[in-house]
């Protein structure tokens, strides 16, 4: 089943917003830093890539981090696996 | 009702997971208790039956209360209020507070230590604890109708708090235990470089192999040396309890969690000394969900023997703690940074992280902390024997 790109962008969302539930309400940036903007520690966002690897069935080795770094970045990995 | 915790001495029962006639097995979650730092879930610590509940949802009740009965084929009785360990005691010489007339008023221990910090006169306040008791809750807000609404709340020692209403509980009990530890505790300050490299390649390397849901934080290898260094220097690992230092034979290391929004607490991984790296991973992913969800345990809120506090994703290159009451240590954890360093006439690439001892000065001193600091070093040159 192939997502589309507002499908997966939404649950990308629903992802960091389950790490970072004060950001239910937020309005996210897509482009920006999401660690630093959103601020996920290591835990935080090693959480977020585990909850996007289960939902999304994607793979994330840790080397691929840097092109994780915004919901933008991500949607892109995503679709482009 | 056991301990919450160093500086709260009352919780309110929120929800009953038993009946009478429920049997239980030790470990089990039995309720959930509401306090100042969140909420806190009670286990029991034997196998039995339950035969009655005494204090209902929604009560108050003090630490020590009895909050139920049950029957066990053992029927061992266990005092709630001291630790669960046996602790060797290593006798101190320390001058204990003042303490107010015992005759004056029934009062709770913590508060009657507040009282007398913060100059009240407990004859004047009205106690709502069992038996008209006086509690901590009775003398913050005892102070708090005494202060006018123009007045700062100014502590005897110069020190401005914010008004404390407008403090949530939970910062307020954190303000108390730091500005108690800063009174109380002679702290004294190491700082260390650790040179990382050998502890991150490996890590790359054992991450590479599996899958994401087995990957290891490097933070989990150095939890991992700081409890194997403290099993090994018992003057950083223990509790102050009244005046006396208690050397603990387990390590339940604190881990700083901040609370997204705002708040910190600082539970244990229980044993942490015992457990593989792999599963202290697991339990630092656990505490910061339950602590986040409000789902800590009263084991995991009162049986720290030392704590971590790790900046480890931030800017910060040093942290020095304050250590939290009645522990006697607290280890910082800066960022890692590459450096390059001269040796041996070389030069070379190094990712080194700044390792910081604060040390109860009644307990250790800089040459037993230096030597701590060193083997916590030396253990990450080996991560695999982690």
């Amino acid at each position: 089943m192939t997502l589309t790109t507002q499908d997966t962008r939404k649950l990308v969302l629903a992802a960091l917003r389950d790490i970072a539930p004060e950001l239910a309400s937020v309005a996210i940036d897509d482009h920006a830093p999401i660690r630093e903007t959103y601020d996920l520690d290591s835990v935080d966002y090693l959480r977020f890539l585990v909850k996007l690897h289960e939902r999304l069935n994607i793979e994330i080795p840790e080397s691929s981090y840097p092109e994780f770094n915004s919901v933008a970045a991500i949607v892109n990995k995503v679709l482009s696996h | 009702m056991p301990s919450l915790g160093a500086d709260l001495d009352h919780g309110t029962i929120t929800a009953w997971h038993v009946r009478p006639g429920d049997h239980v097995k030790r470990g089990d979650t039995v309720a959930d208790v509401e306090t100042d730092k969140g909420t806190i879930e009670i286990e029991i610590w034997q196998d039995g039956i339950i035969s009655e509940i005494l204090v209902e949802p929604g009560k108050r009740a003090q630490v020590g209360t009895t909050l139920a009965r049950f029957e066990s084929p053992t029927s061992t009785m266990r005092p709630v209020e001291l630790p669960s360990e046996p602790m060797k005691p290593k006798p101190l010489e320390i001058t204990p507070p003042v303490q107010l007339d015992p005759s004056v008023a029934r009062i709770s221990p913590l508060a009657r230590r507040l009282a007398s910090e913060l100059q009240v006169d407990i004859s004047k306040i009205q106690g709502t604890g069992e038996g008209g008791a006086i509690t901590k809750i009775d003398v913050e807000d005892f102070v708090k109708k005494e202060v006018s609404p123009d007045q700062k709340f100014v502590e005897p020692t110069g020190v401005l708090i914010a008004k404390p209403e407008k403090l949530l509980p939970m910062h307020q009990a954190t303000a108390l235990a730091m500005a108690k530890s800063k009174r109380e505790i002679p702290h004294y300050y190491l700082q260390s470089e650790i040179m990382m490299n050998h502890a991150l390649n490996w890590l790359t390397g054992e991450n590479a192999k599996g899958p994401i849901t087995e990957r290891i934080l490097p933070v989990a290898l150095t939890l991992k040396a700081i409890a194997v260094g403290a099993k090994r220097f018992p003057e950083v690992n223990g509790q102050c309890i009244n005046g006396t230092f208690l050397a603990s034979p387990t390590v339940n290391l604190g881990v700083a969690i901040s609370l997204r929004g705002g708040g910190l607490v600082a539970p244990a991984i229980l044993n942490a000394d015992q457990l593989t790296v792999r599963d202290l991973m697991k339990n630092v992913i656990s505490l910061v969900e339950r602590a986040r969800s409000g789902k800590l345990r009263a084991s995991e809120v009162s049986e720290q023997t030392i704590t971590v506090t790790n900046l480890g994703d931030s800017v910060v290159d040093t942290i020095f703690g304050v250590i939290h009451p009645p522990q006697v240590a607290i280890v910082g954890l800066g960022r890692v940074i590459d450096h390059v360093i001269a040796s041996n006439g070389m030069i070379g690439p190094v990712s080194v992280q700044r390792i910081t001892l604060s040390g109860d000065h009644r307990v250790s001193d800089g040459h037993r902390g230096g030597l701590f600091l060193a083997e916590v070093s030396r253990l990450l040159q080996t991560p695999e024997r982690l």
